[in-house]
């Protein structure tokens, strides 16, 4: 998975819309909604990768190898 | 199957295990036994066809497997003493075990053969022993000292090896007090018995940390534990190497405070206590050193210092200030910081801080997409309605304006009716006058006419009367020189021809005297 890639991107992206929205003095309806669009797809994805996710636990079968104390 | 000798096998394989300190299966698996006790093995031969024993664990365990295989099961005999002390045993019947052979008491063995045997039943002594360091040698690839007993002066030789040696961080010198852990061993070319150490540890509190001051100095002196050297932690790890123990609490407190983000843990079990975990932990990172993880996190309950040996462990802090990837450790402790926790990129104080840590930047875009989303939104809501009232006042003004325009055009269509109308009426009047003014010109005209006339009327009286030929007819006449009509006697000459004008006709005569008429 390289949600996490993705989530990162995604965060600076979204912070980067509400920079957006922040800087402009009055919000061109047509542009803010360009990105408000983008925005609502970003925060999905975001979304998804923070919803819970149970984490996954794999304990290693270590071979049966008497050597390493012995090295 | 004899599940009463199964029964025992485990819980001799447990025991063994515990007293390693290793984990069962690397005693003997579950496998092995099971297959012990279904063939029914009773020589080391057979033990040699068991999946998983080799002659390395022969030579171990052969003796001690062999014992409870060929012992007869006795009511409440479930439990045997093992190891040292076995007065069950019959030494000759283990040997013959061992050998595989049912009568060794004639039998002869070779020297070879014999110390085989006796090294055999000698590693059944693996145990702690303390004592004063007196001599050491160093010789290819073997540390050699001896070790005295401070009370009696006895004395035994001791071995390492140097791997060993190096893993224990223990520097051996004359008059220091270690604790070894091994067994003994005859040395077959000279036949003299030697201990066989795997570990080596200071004995004392003020010793272990002396010893740990002196390699915290040294380390920090080669810069181990700088700041520049540190790998910076990324946000959202995912896939983690986890080294700790299966059975200290700290396993339990890294999962319980992870959160739920999807983290995919790889678990390696280890040793963490003691020297003895050394071996286990460097295995432990080096297993995870070419491994698909975003980071290695260690951890451990806290301990005394003495318990916390393996994390103040030369070796392994070298092995994690190489490793590849991120080190994030958290070593409980009651003084001093773990090494390890001085050299891994991120040390927190405890296995709960190391969770927390980990989940945090998770937390943090938690906070961060719920934040975003209101700022957008919120943004974009607040543009909408302004664009909605500035709409609004537009449309006000589009309908204020419109209003304007409209009632102007009431206004100047008002106007224009009426011009036009009033051009109507002019129109009117004008024809009307027109027609007026044509009658008016006519009546001129025929009065014009009329006057005109009797003028002419009057003037043609007035030529009839003045008509010269009238005044001839009545008896008029007019005389003319050859040049002019004559009006005065000045303007004849005396005997001047004339013409003399009458009515019907002309007189040609001449000017015989003239006189002028008297004056009145």
């Amino acid at each position: 998975m390289t949600s996490k890639n993705n989530l990162n991107e995604s965060l600076k992206e979204l912070t980067e819309i509400v920079h957006w929205f922040d800087e402009q003095k009055e919000v061109d309806i047509e542009a803010g909604l360009d990105k408000v669009k983008e925005g609502a797809v970003l925060i999905k994805s975001c979304r998804q990768r923070l919803q819970v996710i149970e984490n996954e636990f794999e304990e290693i079968q270590k071979q049966i190898d008497d050597s390493v104390g012995d090295l | 199957m004899d599940v009463v000798k199964l029964q025992k096998l485990r819980q001799w394989r447990d025991n063994q295990a515990k007293k390693e300190g290793v984990d069962t299966y690397r005693v003997l698996n579950n496998q092995s036994l099971d297959e012990i006790a279904e063939k029914n093995v009773k020589t080391g031969e057979e033990l040699l066809l068991v999946k998983g024993i080799k002659e390395k664990k022969l030579a171990k365990y052969g003796r001690e497997i062999l014992t409870i295989m060929n012992t007869e099961n006795t009511n409440g005999d479930s439990n045997i003493p093992f190891g040292l002390i076995n007065e069950n045993t019959n030494t000759n019947r283990v040997l013959s075990e061992v050998v595989g052979q049912t009568n060794v008491t004639d039998k002869v063995f070779s020297v070879s053969v014999f110390l085989d045997l006796v090294n055999t039943g000698l590693r059944t002594f693996e145990v702690k022993i303390k004592g004063e360091v007196t001599s050491m040698d160093e010789r290819g690839n073997v540390y050699y000292f001896n070790l005295k007993d401070k009370t009696d002066g006895s004395s035994i030789s001791c071995l390492i090896w140097k791997n060993n040696y190096r893993l224990s961080g223990v520097e051996l010198k004359e008059g220091i007090e270690v604790t070894i852990h091994g067994f003994p061993n005859v040395y077959k070319p000279s036949g003299r018995l030697s201990f066989q150490a795997d570990t080596i540890e200071l004995v004392g509190e003020g010793a272990l940390k002396q010893q740990y001051e002196e390699l915290k100095n040294k380390l920090e002196k080669e810069g181990l534990f700088s700041p520049e050297r540190k790998k910076p932690i990324p946000m959202f790890l995912e896939k983690i190497g986890l080294i700790t123990s299966r059975q200290g609490e700290a396993i339990f407190d890294v999962r319980n405070n992870l959160g739920k983000f999807g983290f995919q843990i790889k678990f390696f079990d280890s040793r963490v206590e003691g020297v003895q975990a050394v071996p286990s932990l460097l295995q432990a990172v080096r297993y995870f050193k070419d491994k698909d993880i975003d980071a290695l996190v260690l951890v451990r309950g806290g301990g005394s210092l003495e318990s916390l040996l393996s994390f103040n462990n030369e070796a392994l802090v070298r092995e994690i200030a190489n490793f590849p990837k991120p080190v994030v450790s958290g070593i409980g402790h009651e003084q001093d910081v773990s090494l390890v926790d001085l050299v891994a990129d991120r040390s927190c104080s405890t296995p709960t801080g190391v969770a927390k840590f980990l989940s945090y930047s998770w937390e943090q875009a938690l906070a961060r997409v719920l934040l975003g989303e209101k700022q957008i939104f919120g943004s974009f809501r607040r543009a909408l309605l302004l664009s909605n009232n500035s709409l609004e006042k537009v449309s006000g003004l589009i309908k204020d304006n419109f209003r304007l325009l409209l009632s102007s055009f009431r206004d100047l269509s008002y106007r224009l009716k009426t011009n036009l109308s009033n051009l109507g009426h002019f129109l009117t009047t004008s024809r009307d006058h027109l027609k007026r003014s044509g009658v008016y010109l006519l009546g001129i005209l025929s009065k014009m006419t009329n006057q005109t006339n009797l003028r002419l009327e009057t003037l043609e009286k007035a030529i009839l009367l003045n008509d010269p030929a009238r005044q001839l007819k009545l008896g008029y006449s007019l005389l003319y020189t050859k040049e002019q009509l004559v009006r005065s006697i000045n303007d004849v000459s005396q005997g001047e021809e004339i013409t003399v004008q009458l009515q019907d006709g002309k007189l040609f005569s001449k000017v015989v005297s003239k006189k002028a008429n008297s004056k009145i």
